[in-house]
């Protein structure tokens, strides 16, 4: 079996084997020489990051799910172009960044925006539903306290800047080390730390002004 | 005392005021302590951090009303994207693996029966490239096959070429499909449990597993396997557990052959299937 060195709660993203390559390398090189398993492991790693990221894109699962598979088919068409010059998930992250704002243009000058404190219908019928799927015994007022405080962070979040909205999906979502996200952003571990302390009290106070802690 | 209504956060540093009207002061530390409050309701901090965090809770009432404010808030950020309806991965390499099927007239086109090289003026040549690199089964390489079975004829009558050009082993495509596939093909069979498949060729010219001996590259998710010759055949190592291994060569000048290694009869779910990477010519 391949790859059977550590792997972090980050599904082995950013994870070195013990002759210190960086894993997502070993995928990269392989992808670009034409190993489709190669990449298919590699976006295996990827894809709910890139999913949460286009959700908190285009506010609602539909246009998350096409946003997502445009992001890694970029991916795909621009793997052979990627010289290694940077680290590989900060080359991904621009492609995830530029696809998100093409995909936003794109869809202004054809539908008016959707904003994330209006989810669909669809996508709001989604947490209560699976709450309920979880366990019949759940008491129905807390159901519905999940579904509204669902609601109030996704529009606190899109309250947030786009620097401060990135680093608080990948760290306090996705689950991203900070050395992950700081190879992702291009930054410090520093400024990572910086940037999340300050986005977090940002987002605090945007929910505390919503009785969010009540 | 249970810490259950708080007017001001932590971050702000200020005193606490319950919801009883006792007042809490602010920790000295509590800037220090916010971050690792925050991986340790995320599960993210390390054994050591959160016994830490752990015994700090039990002495700070104003900890332990920030905790709970966090662990809150985190909660509902995890709670407020949704998982995607459909298997978005999956969905994305279907559409790779149809972009870059195979396609028999583009193949045929980019060879040229005189050197049997990869015609590199293709308009579509990274297609091409990507199409040889990622042909991995069986069925594939059958078509590889069965396309040049008649596109060689084919490209000779169109160019007027003569053979002399050729190589050996592609003159004998020529015979017929049923002895292409003999000839041009090489089956092997895993013969032992130490990892390694050895291949027993046959209908092949001496000159021809040299070449494929000297040419052939072999990949295994991106790391190399060595190509060894032995008295019954030539062994790929290090592989696992495959039953089968078939491989094929077209063209000394190609720069390749094809390839496929079986793992239905062992386990469908191995994933150490190997192919045989196609590479053009430098």
């Amino acid at each position: 079996m391949l790859f059977m060195t550590h792997r972090d709660d980050n599904n082995g993203r950013g994870a070195k084997r013990d002759d210190g390559i960086d894993e997502d390398t070993l995928l990269v090189r392989a992808a670009q020489s034409g190993d489709i398993r190669a990449f298919e492991k590699l976006i295996r790693r990827y894809e709910r990051l890139v999913y949460r990221t286009a959700f908190y894109t285009v506010g609602n699962d539909e246009d998350a799910a096409d946003l997502t598979q445009e992001i890694l088919l970029k991916l795909w068409h621009g793997l052979p172009h990627f010289q290694g010059n940077a680290r590989f998930l900060t080359w991904f992250a621009k492609i995830m960044r530029n696809t998100c704002y093409d995909y936003l243009r794109k869809k202004k000058r054809s539908h008016p925006t959707q904003s994330l404190d209006m989810p669909s219908d669809q996508d709001e019928d989604r947490p209560c539903q699976e709450i309920q799927d979880a366990s019949s015994d759940v008491d129905p007022h807390e159901v519905l306290c999940r579904r509204e405080c669902t609601s109030v962070v996704r529009a606190a979040m899109q309250k947030l800047s786009e620097e401060h909205r990135t680093v608080i999906l990948l760290r306090d979502i996705e689950g991203a080390s900070y050395e992950t996200i700081a190879g992702m952003l291009g930054l410090e571990v520093g400024t990572v730390k910086s940037r999340l302390s300050r986005a977090r009290a940002h987002l605090k106070s945007i929910l505390r002004a919503e009785d969010f802690f009540k | 005392m249970k810490v259950t209504q708080r007017q001001n956060g932590v971050s702000e540093n200020s005193d606490v005021r319950l919801s009883d009207g006792i007042q809490l002061h602010p920790c000295d530390r509590a800037a220090d302590w916010e971050p690792l409050l925050y991986d340790y309701a995320e599960g993210l901090a390390d054994e050591e951090t959160g016994a830490a965090v752990q015994r700090h809770l039990e002495e700070c009432a104003y900890c332990r009303g920030a905790f709970a404010d966090i662990r809150w808030m985190t909660l509902a950020l995890r709670q407020s994207v949704p998982e995607p309806k459909t298997d978005l991965g999956a969905r994305v390499m279907e559409t790779i693996r149809a972009q870059d099927d195979i396609n028999g007239r583009v193949f045929t086109e980019q060879i040229d029966v005189q050197t049997g090289r990869v015609l590199s003026s293709s308009s579509d040549k990274r297609g091409i490239r990507r199409l040889l690199n990622t042909i991995g089964y069986v069925a594939a390489s059958l078509v590889l096959i069965i396309g040049l079975f008649y596109a060689v004829p084919l490209l000779r009558a169109g160019g007027g070429a003569s053979s002399s050009g050729t190589q050996e082993i592609l003159l004998d495509m020529q015979s017929g499909a049923e002895d292409t596939l003999r000839d041009g093909v090489v089956v092997g069979t895993a013969q032992n449990a130490d990892d390694a498949v050895t291949l027993q060729v046959s209908g092949i010219t001496e000159a021809g597993l040299a070449e494929l001996l000297s040419q052939l590259t072999v990949t295994l998710d991106g790391y190399s396997i060595t190509v060894m010759e032995t008295d019954d055949g030539f062994r790929l190592t290090p592989l696992s557990a495959l039953a089968q291994v078939t491989a094929m060569l077209v063209s000394e000048n190609l720069q390749v052959t094809a390839v496929h290694a079986e793992t239905a009869s062992v386990s469908p779910a191995l994933e150490d299937a190997f192919y045989i990477q196609i590479r053009e010519p430098q």
